[in-house]
């Protein structure tokens, strides 16, 4: 089946965004200590990844019209949860599934509560969220955790597909994880073609589009704002578990996902995801997070760029996307 | 007999297969006061829907003919739902109301409602695209849906949207009423239940729509027209027979429903 593009699709802002993430990656090998443009493009990407999963949750749900604020309480709750039941001595694949069970479970619980109870979901996530963080800091305080056996997962294995960290500096290459990208890379992949070809993604924009129109038209408004909060814990899950296998080697804080979220919505509507729900824009929300840590980069290998170029840069692009948005509602 | 036991004569006196019933069908809305309590907004007690078949439903403002639709397809809201009795024989489900709308189209029901209710800032395929009830349906009617779109659009007036990849809203109301029947209508529904789609159209366009509705409506299907209109019933009534189905008008009055010449 194709399903044309949705009208109103701002090419011209992933346009800008691989612009600006091209510019921050020159701007990192002239001004900074990157010794080569693949060199930095490599760490902005396999560090981008897994906030790629992220940044997909919050897309999701703000597609069909909602608004998830515990994807960082999730991300947290996760990570510690993979950590507690490896240094029980559960197995990794266990611990894995065990805690995707725990994804699905909880996805499932606040999309029910959001829909059929009609609770507000900025009160309902964020409650989901501190009682997350709370959990999480629990766990903390009274384990002690080892994750030996996560990381050896994390680090190599049968799908591992190295194909950016090959090319990395030495020292870099502790700290990628290879996993990330083939996962992020296929998430944007599928959700792409779930949108443009599959009448499951056509209804889930016209869910956020026009709720009352969805429900005159016979379309399950209910399940697929359900399935919206669902594919949001799955994805907060599979980020957690892609960044607890590599990058942090064992480690993980019980803070970590603190702020995640804002980050996530923030490049989900700067990628061209309406804030009131209508659309979806996979790629510019990816394009969106890269140029967020492209910032980062830079920030980090050049002294002449300061913490708050990435705040400046992410905050101005957040409000030209309202002026124009706010533009295009007025002249409709 | 017990009134909300649907009578399941499956062929009507023509040989017409029956697509809807519904037996001891009573609504009130909700907040009705003592002396209201015996008075209901509808009080239907059965209704025979079958193949084929052209039905016009007439009624002046506010006698309940939108409820009336709303009821049947399981779309009044649910705040607003009060007082609701009566079965219902859907194809070959049964049921009390309220009715699931998820069943009500998977059955082969499709109601357009009298709000203009679609999605602007979808492209005008996607939303005809979102009537169809499934994915088969869409392999199976999909090409001759985006045909008779295609044709519909170029129908148009000069200063219209041509291309079925703009978006809907750039379309004006006799452009939308066009879109929202294909939607309905080029699917493969056994019923559709049309609520006032002629009520925004000026002379030119209600022509032009009843022209569009006749190409493409098509065997087994029924169509239940509701209209304050007597036009409107005149121009279904000539389309049916010129079509040789079968005509019957009902007229909502009081809460009851009769057949009327």
């Amino acid at each position: 089946m194709r399903v044309s593009g949705y009208a109103g699709i701002a090419g011209w802002r992933l346009l800008l965004l691989s612009v600006m993430v091209g510019a921050a990656i020159a701007a990192a090998t002239t001004i900074g200590e990157s010794r080569s443009a693949a060199d930095s493009l490599s760490v902005v990407v396999a560090s981008a990844a897994p906030l790629v999963l992220i940044t997909l949750a919050a897309t999701i749900v703000l597609s069909v019209g909602d608004l998830d604020l515990s994807i960082g309480g999730g991300y947290t709750f996760y990570g510690m949860a993979l950590l507690a039941l490896a240094s029980l001595g559960v197995s990794a694949p266990a611990a894995y599934v065990s805690c995707f069970a725990l994804a699905v479970a909880i996805g499932i619980v606040q999309g029910q509560m959001i829909v059929r109870r009609r609770l507000s979901p900025l009160v309902t996530t964020l409650a989901t969220a501190t009682i997350l963080f709370g959990v999480s800091l629990l766990i903390e305080h009274w384990m002690r955790l080892r994750a030996e056996g996560l990381v050896a997962v994390g680090q190599g294995g049968a799908a591992a597909i190295p194909v950016i960290s090959r090319t990395l500096p030495e020292s870099y290459r502790p700290i990628i994880l290879r996993y990330a990208i083939p996962w992020a890379l296929s998430a944007i992949i599928l959700l792409e073609y779930w949108r443009r070809r599959t009448l499951w993604g056509l209804q889930h924009v016209a869910v956020g589009w026009n709720r009352a129109a969805a429900q005159l038209a016979g379309l399950p408004s209910a399940a697929i704002r359900t399935r919206a909060f669902l594919m949001s814990s799955i994805l907060s899950f599979g980020s957690a578990a892609l960044v607890i296998s590599g990058f942090q080697r064992g480690g993980w804080d019980p803070r970590a996902g603190a702020g995640l979220e804002l980050i996530a919505i923030m490049c989900a509507v700067i990628g061209g995801t309406r804030i009131g729900g209508g659309t979806i824009e996979p790629m510019g929300a990816a394009l969106a997070i890269l140029l967020w840590e492209a910032l980062a980069h830079l920030q980090y290998v050049s002294p002449l760029v300061g913490p708050e170029t990435q705040q400046l840069v992410i905050g101005a692009l957040l409000l030209a996307v309202a002026i124009v948005g706010a533009r295009s509602t007025a002249s409709n | 007999m017990n009134r909300h036991v649907v009578d399941r004569e499956t062929k009507s006196e023509t040989g017409h297969e029956l697509v809807a019933a519904v037996s001891g069908l009573r609504f009130r809305y909700p907040g009705a006061s003592a002396k209201e309590e015996g008075h209901w907004l509808l009080d239907i007690g059965s209704l025979h829907i079958h193949t084929n078949s052209a039905y016009s439903l007439l009624g002046e403002n506010m006698v309940g003919k939108t409820t009336l639709v709303r009821v049947l397809t399981g779309t009044l809201d649910a705040p607003s739902r009060g007082y609701l009795e009566g079965s219902f024989c859907y194809g070959a489900v049964t049921g009390r109301f309220p009715v699931d709308p998820r069943i009500v189209r998977r059955v082969g029901i499709c109601a357009v409602h009298q709000n203009d209710m679609m999605f602007d800032g979808l492209s005008i395929w996607e939303n005809v695209l979102l009537g169809a009830p499934s994915r088969a349906a869409v392999r199976f009617h999909g090409p001759a849906a985006r045909n008779s779109l295609r044709l519909t659009l170029a129908r148009l007036a000069n200063h219209e949207a041509r291309s079925e990849a703009s978006a809907l809203g750039t379309l004006s109301a006799g452009g939308r009423a066009m879109v929202r029947t294909i939607r309905a209508v080029a699917w493969g529904y056994r019923l559709l239940v049309l609520d006032e789609p002629t009520v925004n159209l000026d002379p030119k366009n209600r022509d032009r729509w009843f022209f569009l509705l006749g190409e493409l409506w098509t065997n087994p299907a029924s169509v239940v027209l509701v209209s304050h209109d007597p036009e409107d019933h005149t121009a279904l009534r000539n389309l049916a027979l010129r079509s040789g189905r079968v005509y019957k008008a009902f007229k909502l009055h009081d809460g009851m429903l009769n057949e009327c010449e």
